[in-house]
Parts: C-alpha cells; structure tokens; sequence
C-alpha cells in the first residue's frame, strides 16, 4: 500500500505560500527560471544540486538544510515521489496531497465526497461538506499532467452534484489532454435529466466512459442497496438518456450478500434491456468504509457465488457484451470465465497474501485490496508451478 | 361422429365471448352448437371421446378467461407503450 | 434480514407499491404440458409458469417480496408503485423489434431458369424443356430486376439464384454477379450471392468463378443414396453420386463454409432421420435444415403433401433433433437450423430475418422473387403456386412496374395488412406470437384465404409443436439446454 496524503513533513526555511499550491515535480535543477515560480523541485540526495526560484523545494533525505525560501523536509512515505508527479500542498497544516503520479496505474481526482446515495457497501462514505475546492484542484492539476497519461478518473461521491462545474470538469480534460481517456464513476441518477446528457455529449470528448453501478435486476433490491427510492428508474433512464447521446456507459456491479443470488438474472435483464452498453464490470467488494462497518451483512467469499458469476459472465459474454470481472483474485474464478478477470485494483492499494507468494499465476492475478487481506477468501491456493490459468 | 354431449358454465362467472373463443381453438375437433339463457351457457358436441372433449373445452375455457382478463387489463398500457415506441425519441437507431 | 449499521433503512423501507399491488403490464400464455404454461410479452421474454402461478399472477396475487413478484418485475410483465421504468424498457425493445420492418427486403431471388436435368416427383415448379428461351431469364430482365434490388433500404442485401436449376442458365449468374458487383460500389451494400442447385453440372470454371466471388453455394441432398435417388430421381438414377461429389469439389474449393445442404421430407425420409443425419455428417455438413413438405407445386398435384400429416412430421423432427443432441453431446457441434432459429427467437433480443416466421408476413418485405419471364412474387412459395396456375401473389412485372408500383401494390398491402398475428384469431393471444409468424401464402393454398382457421392450419400445429418442444428442453434437460445455448447468434 502507498500512502498519498503525509502531513509528516518539516519546514525548512521561509515559507512564502499563504494558500494551498498545486504543482508539478522536477528533477531538473537547472529549469528555465521562468518556469520555476509554478514548480517543485524534487531533491533526492545531499550532493543534488539546489537552485533558487522554484515555487516549492522539496527536500527527500535527511541530510542537511538547503539556503532556500519554501523548502520542505519530504515526509519519508511520500520519497517515492518522482519528476512529472502532481503535489498540492497546504501551508497551514504542511500536508501534501498526491494528486497525480507518472507511474501510477490508475488516475483519479475525488472532485466530490457529497452523494445523493448511500451505498451499504460504499467504501468512500458520503459527507455533507462543502468541497468545492475539489473542483478547483482537479482543475489546476489537470494542465499538470504529463501528456501521454493513458486515462484519467473522476470520482466521488457523486460528481454530477456539481452540475456546470462537471461539465467544467469534463470540458477542461479534454482541453488539456486531448489524447488521455475519461473514465467517469456516477451513480447515474442525475442522467435522468437529459439535459445533462445532452450536455456532456455536447463536449466531444473523443474517449469518455461513464462508469454506472446496477446492482439488482429490480427497483427494491437497488434501491435498498444504494438506500435511495427511485434510484433504480433513476439509474436505467440515465443510462438509456446517455446511450441516446451516444455516451459510451460501463455497468459496474459490486457483488456482495444481498445481491448474489439474482445475479444471473441480473446479466440477463442487461442482455434483454442494456444491450447497448459498451461494457459491465463484475466487482468484488472492497472492504473500506460502509463495506467494512456492514461487512456481516455483506461479505460473502467469493467461492461461494462461482456459479452465479460464471453464468452471469457466460450470459452477458453470449450476448457478446464486453464484460470484465474485477477485484477478483483468479483462483476463486471459475475457470471458464478465468479469462475476462482484469488486474483492476489501483496499485497504491493492491496486495497479495502470504499463501501467493509461490503462485506461478501471480503475475496475471489482481491479487487483493490491501483492505482485504484480512478478509480473504478461505479457498484461495497457489497455482503450482508452470500452470498456466 | 359419437354421442352428442353438452358441457354447462354459467353466465355469471364466464361470458359468451370467453366460451366462443375456448371453442374457436377446439374447432379442429368437432362442431358446436351454443345457446345461453336462465343463466347458463350450454354448448353441444358430437365427439368420438366425448369426455376428454369435454375437458379440454372446460380447460380452454378457464385459460380463455385468464386470457380476457389480461388482454382487457392491459389494452390501455399496451396502447401506451406503442406510442412511446413509435414517437420520436430517438433512441439507439 | 440483512443486520446493518443504524445510519441504513432496511429492505422493506424501499418498496413504494402499496399492498403489493401491481398492474398488469400486456401479455400473453400459451399451455406447454399439463401443468406448465409459457407467459411471453411483446418482445419476447418469458417464464414457464405453473398453472396456480399463471392465475395469481393475473389475478394479481403474487406475494410481494416473492422470487416469481421479481421474475415477473424484472422480465416487464408487471409494474408496481415502486417502479415503472419498465414502460420505458417496453418501448424502446418494441422499437428494437419493429426496426426490421423499415429496412425490408434483405433477399432478392432470381430466377434464372425454370429448366432441370432432374425429374422430382415432388418438385414444385420445374419444367423438362429444351427450349431455352421459354423457361430461361433474360439479360433484359436480369438489368430491371436488378434496378429494383437496390431500392431496398436493407442494409444487407442477398441475391439468390434459383431455379429450376440455375447452373443450366450460368452465363447469366455471371451477367448479374459482374453488373450487381458494379453497382454496389455506389451503394456500398453488404452483398451477398447464393446459387441454390443440385451441383450435377458444377465445372472447375463455376466453382472457381463462385470462388473469386465469393459465392455461396446451397444444395439438395435427402439423405444417404437410395432415399435420396428415390426422391430426386435424374435420369441414369446418379443423382446422389453427383451431388456428393460436388459437395467434396465445393468444400475444397470455397471452403465448408461456403456450402451447404437442404433436405426435402417425404414419406419415405419420415422412418430415416437418422440415417439422414449420418449421411450429412459424413459429407462434412455441419448443419440440417429438417423441413417438413410445403403444399406448393407439382407437391400439390400428386397429392404428396397430405399422405402424411404434422404429428406423423414432427415424429421424425423430434427424433432428429434428439440425434442431433447427442451428436452435440459427443462432442460435435451440429445445428438442425429450424431449431436454431427458435431457439434465437427466444432467447436473442433481435428479430430475425426468417421469412416464413414473421409478423406481419415477410413476404416482400424479407425477400422478394423474380420469376424468369420478370413476374414478380413476395415469396418463393408465391411463385410456386403461381407455376401452378394460382397467380393470387403477383406484386407485377419488371418490364411494366416502377418499385412503387410493386412494394405498394394492393395485392401486398393487403397481404401485410391481413397477417399481423396481432390481429388474427388465437394468434392474438397466444403466448408464442413473439417467436411466431403467418405464412398467408401457406394458408391461401391450404384454406383458400390468407389468414386461415388456425386451429385447423398445418402451420399453426407443426410450429406449436416445435416451440413447445423446445422450450420444454430448454426447461428440463440442461445437456440440451446447453447444446442449444451454444446456437444463439446475437
């Protein structure tokens, strides 16, 4: 597990920042001085040259204090940190927030805790706050980016509470980074409207994908798992709103206890109503938040729905959707459907258990969510040597 | 042709339309003759396995009756549906 | 009852319909066996029902909370007070369905000889002649046949040759093969030919003609020799030799899949299924099209099609389908195409183009036939009847009929117009209408009009049958179930 946020960093000399500063990592001492004022400089050993005039120093060893306004000690867990990577850091609490690294697997901006659902397994539980400046910050980031990010994510929350903002949002991705994918994580609710639709089709993202959660194949069951009535007819009319403006939409279904059962029927229902979406993602359940304070309720091993997932996978996969099993690890997936298992889990929170050590599979396997390893699945075992899943 | 036989139902539980139609999908197996009056609904055959007719015809008129109540109940929403079908939405062409 | 944290409602906190009341949302049933029915909407989806669950359903007695409420929720046959997107999903698989209809006439059949080499007892229209010019298609007629073909708005268009025997008229398939290939670079139409023959006068030149057009060939074979001469006697009785042959020269010259076989039931197929199979499987086909004897042409007049009747038929069917299975279930993937079709009718969300199983008729609007003198029929059966004497089906001629002329013509209008099984007698209520179709030339020839008595239509009973019996194996025998998954084509 990597940790993105430290406040577990030291001034060093005079700190000019009165508010927070979003900014871009250089390895590059010798930067234009022109470009410096709106750059961090990343100083990875004692002997590194240090420059005057970056808008940041950000000093990741021990040794020594640099003659320099705005130096920072680096909190020891955030030294992985690299030129190219995106920081915003708070003057007043010395936290530094890592909005973006080069190397990372998986982008995504927060740009809302706000939700109008409350997910009995949501593991970014909602908060009523004003987080506006999320916004702000995905904004000022965004230009930061390195231009051959292969995507990037926005999610919540709910982003689309921000209304024009996530349109805002939508506009500027594309503006500064025409060639890097959009993968948008909504419960789809707000879709029903079809002018927001309208709207973000309106845009032309040339890549964008809407990530949209089913978890039922009828309105009670949805409802009750997103806590929210009507969210069910809510959800499929944006869906069909957003496939009308020819929005490409991804279903996401996280299985747990109250939905496993139905699951095949489930699939079907997509393959009968949803024909037209360009992707469904079966999802294990991440033990974080609600999922873990609810986790009797809804925690089943994934031995134990082997067969629902594979006729769900079978069904939706015959129907030829583009389906994926996510947060799985291979060895509880039924083996005729072993093959639409992606490696999914951001690395920063993905892991893998003891026992996997000597699995000749590991390499292929998503392995677990670092929050789940206490969770595990009780059927897990090593492929012995040379297998090939 | 066999005997002539007569199976009963009364009007106050099946109309006339339902057995007329019951027997409409029997029409392959004999020849009917209807009357209704006290109340009551008598349909008349001659049929090699009398008996077996008669069942089937008691079936058909019970599934006949299920049939009418559905289409009945739903000839509005299915008017409905059709002309959200065909206005213009424009939905995945 | 799931135990969460006090921040969640429970389950029940989300159901908004009052009393599990619920309305009916348009639906039909139709009896499977003595205790099961299959409940099918609209647009196809459906549940085999018991009988005391058809009757609470309707009766609108289902427990709420129960797994059948939900089936029935989630397939659209009810909406509640907590729901009623289903009218959404409702319409918009309506409007899936009917697209088929906007965008007619995918199969386009030229008739470019009446002539054969073959004298089938059963054979509906072709004639012993060697006056070319009589029976033969013109290069005149082939331009305005073609003329019409591309003003079908189907994306994807067939153009198949029959006959009599097409391959007795060859210069002429080149002649449409070369102007059609010509004019589709303008149109840019998925286009596609078939020859439909008996493949006894196949040369090394067609085959590699068909080859470099990528050409489909389509053949004859009733099983192993002696049925198949029986049925399909050529004079010199080497009918079956010729045909095997020319289906191993096909195979290695387009490739197997570029061939393919049909197969014509009379009273001496009806014992053999079997041995029918095998004579497919052993010629490397990797399908069968188990077809019962239309009541058209020469069929007609010597009174084959009435010495034996739909139950006698469906004896054979079920025991070939039954061999098929288990052919399956060894190991080799073998397809019966009727079922195949059933079976996607059921179970895929798509219409398909299968002319004699469409609502309204697809005659004309799946395909269209133009007979060698230039008449033109909506289906094959209507030229069939036509060659004997019963011009009812006519649309009009090439040389006399703008397209207009044809695709409006009263004679098809009519015909649409008396074949919606929505509104013909027990079709409107039977629960397999969404899978089904009316064959109002069938019923013409059989009853003398279009729309015929059901209950007394060789049609009605033969698919009847085969509908139950399929449902029924996908209900109950999950090898089957499986082998019969694998055919759905989405």
């Amino acid at each position: 597990m990597i940790r993105l946020h430290s406040k577990n960093n030291g001034v060093l000399g005079g700190l000019l920042h009165r508010h927070p500063f979003i900014a871009k990592l250089t390895d590059n001492p010798g930067l234009p001085k022109a470009l410096r004022p709106r750059q961090a400089l990343l100083v990875s050993d004692h002997e590194a040259p240090i420059t005057e005039g970056f808008g940041l120093v950000l000093v990741a060893h021990d040794n020594g204090t640099p003659a320099v306004d705005n130096a920072v000690r680096l909190a020891p867990e955030l030294r992985y940190l690299k030129g190219h990577d995106v920081i915003k850091f708070s003057p007043d609490t010395l936290k530094i927030d890592v909005l973006y690294r080069k190397e990372a697997n998986a982008h995504s901006f927060l740009v809302t805790e706000r939700c109008n659902s409350f997910c009995i397994m949501c593991s970014q539980p909602p908060r009523d706050t004003d987080d506006r400046y999320l916004v702000g910050d995905m904004l000022a980031a965004l230009p930061l980016l390195h231009p051959d990010t292969r995507e990037i994510g926005i999610t919540g929350g709910e982003p689309t509470l921000w209304g024009e903002d996530f349109i805002r949002l939508v506009q500027a991705s594309k503006n500064h980074l025409p060639n890097t994918g959009l993968h948008i994580l909504s419960n789809g609710r707000n879709f029903k409207d079809v002018s927001l639709a309208v709207r973000l089709a309106n845009v032309g993202h040339p890549d964008l994908m809407v990530g949209i959660p089913l978890y039922a194949d009828y309105s009670q069951l949805h409802d009750f798992i997103v806590q929210a009535d009507d969210a069910f007819d809510d959800t499929i009319r944006g869906i069909l709103n957003l496939k009308r403006c020819r929005v490409p939409v991804e279903i996401r279904i996280v299985i747990h206890q109250q939905n496993y059962r139905r699951l095949p029927k489930l699939a079907e229902f997509i393959t009968r109503n949803l024909l037209f979406v360009d992707h469904v993602a079966l999802m294990g359940l991440e033990v974080m938040g609600f999922a873990k304070s609810n986790l009797k309720s809804l925690w089943i091993d994934p031995y134990d729905f082997r067969d629902e997932l594979r006729v769900a996978v079978q069904t939706l996969a015959d129907a030829k959707l583009r389906v994926s099993i996510y947060n799985t690890p291979l060895c509880v997936i039924p083996e005729p459907v072993r093959r639409y298992a992606v490696r999914s889990i951001s690395d920063w929170k993905n892991d893998y258990l003891e026992a996997c050590g000597c699995c000749s599979a590991k390499r292929q396997c998503g392995g677990f969510f670092s929050s789940n390893l206490g969770t595990a699945s009780g059927h897990i075992k090593p492929f012995p040597a040379g297998f090939v899943p | 042709m066999g005997t002539e036989t007569a199976v009963t139902f009364d009007a106050n539980v099946f109309s006339l339309e339902t057995v007329k139609r019951a027997l409409y999908r029997c029409s392959d197996q004999s020849q009917f003759d209807i009357t209704s009056e006290g109340g009551a609904i008598t349909v008349t055959f001659s049929a090699i396995d009398p008996d077996g007719l008669a069942d089937k015809i008691r079936n058909e008129v019970l599934d006949q009756d299920l049939r009418d109540t559905l289409s009945k109940e739903t000839a509005n929403v299915r008017t409905l549906i059709l002309a959200n079908a065909f206005s213009d939405t424009g939905l995945i062409r | 009852m799931p135990v969460l944290g006090k921040k969640f409602r429970p389950p029940e906190a989300f159901d908004q319909a009052i009393n599990g009341y619920y309305q009916l949302l348009p639906s039909r049933f139709v009896r499977l066996d003595g205790k099961r029915y299959l409940l099918s909407n609209d647009v196809g989806e459906f549940l085999v029902v018991g009988r005391g669950q058809l009757a609470d359903y309707i009766q609108k007695k289902v427990p709420k909370g129960s797994d059948f409420y939900h089936d029935l929720k989630s397939k659209c046959f009810l909406v509640d007070g907590d729901s009623n997107v289903a009218l959404d999903l409702l319409a918009l698989k309506y409007r899936t369905k009917a697209r088929r209809i906007s965008q007619f006439t995918a199969l386009h059949i030229f008739v470019v000889s009446l002539r054969c080499d073959y004298t089938c007892r059963y054979c509906q229209v072709s004639r012993q002649t060697d006056d070319k010019h009589a029976f033969d298609m013109s290069e005149a007629t082939a331009d305005k046949a073609l003329g019409l073909v591309f003003k079908s708005p189907s994306p994807t268009i067939k153009i198949e040759f029959q006959g009599g025997e097409p391959l007795l008229n060859f210069s002429l398939i080149r002649y449409i093969v070369a102007n059609a290939t010509a004019e589709n670079i303008r149109h840019k139409k998925n286009l596609q030919f078939v020859i439909t023959t008996n493949l006894s006068l196949l040369t090394d030149e067609m085959l590699s003609f068909c080859s470099s057009h990528g050409i489909f060939l389509s053949t004859s074979l009733d099983g192993p020799e002696q049925l198949h001469n029986a049925n399909r006697p050529r004079p010199g009785m080497d009918g079956h030799k010729l045909t095997v042959e020319g289906i191993k020269k096909a195979q290695t010259a387009l490739g197997r899949d570029k061939i393919g076989a049909l197969m014509t039931t009379t009273e001496k197929s009806l014992p053999a299924a079997r041995a029918i199979i095998d004579a497919y499987l052993e010629n490397g086909l990797d399908s069968i099209f188990l077809r019962p004897l239309s009541p058209y042409g020469f069929a007609v007049k010597t009174r084959q099609a009435y010495k034996y009747d739909v139950d006698r038929w469906f004896e054979f069917y079920k025991e070939g389908l039954d061999y098929i299975l288990e052919i399956n279930r060894q190991g080799h993937r073998f397809v019966e195409l009727y079922t195949e079709l059933v079976v996607n009718k059921l179970l895929s969300p798509f219409s398909t183009g299968y002319v004699d199983l469409q609502s309204p008729s697809g005659a004309g609007i799946s395909a269209i036939v133009y007979n060698y003198d230039g008449d033109v029929y909506a289906s094959d059966e209507a030229r069939m009847l036509a060659e004997m004497g019963d011009k009812a089906f006519r649309l009009g001629n090439v040389h006399d009929d703008g397209y207009e002329d044809i695709m409006l013509s009263d004679t098809l209008l009519d015909m649409l117009e008396s074949t919606l099984s929505e509104s013909i007698p027990m079709c409107t209520d039977c629960g397999f209408l969404p899978y089904c179709g009316t064959d109002p030339v069938y019923h013409h020839a059989t009853q003398g009009d279009m729309v015929g008595n059901k209950a007394l239509s060789g049609f009605c009973g033969k698919n009847m049958k085969i509908f139950r019996h399929v449902v029924l194996l996908l209900e109950d025998d999950p090898e089957a179930r499986e082998t019969l998954l694998g055919w759905v084509r989405p």
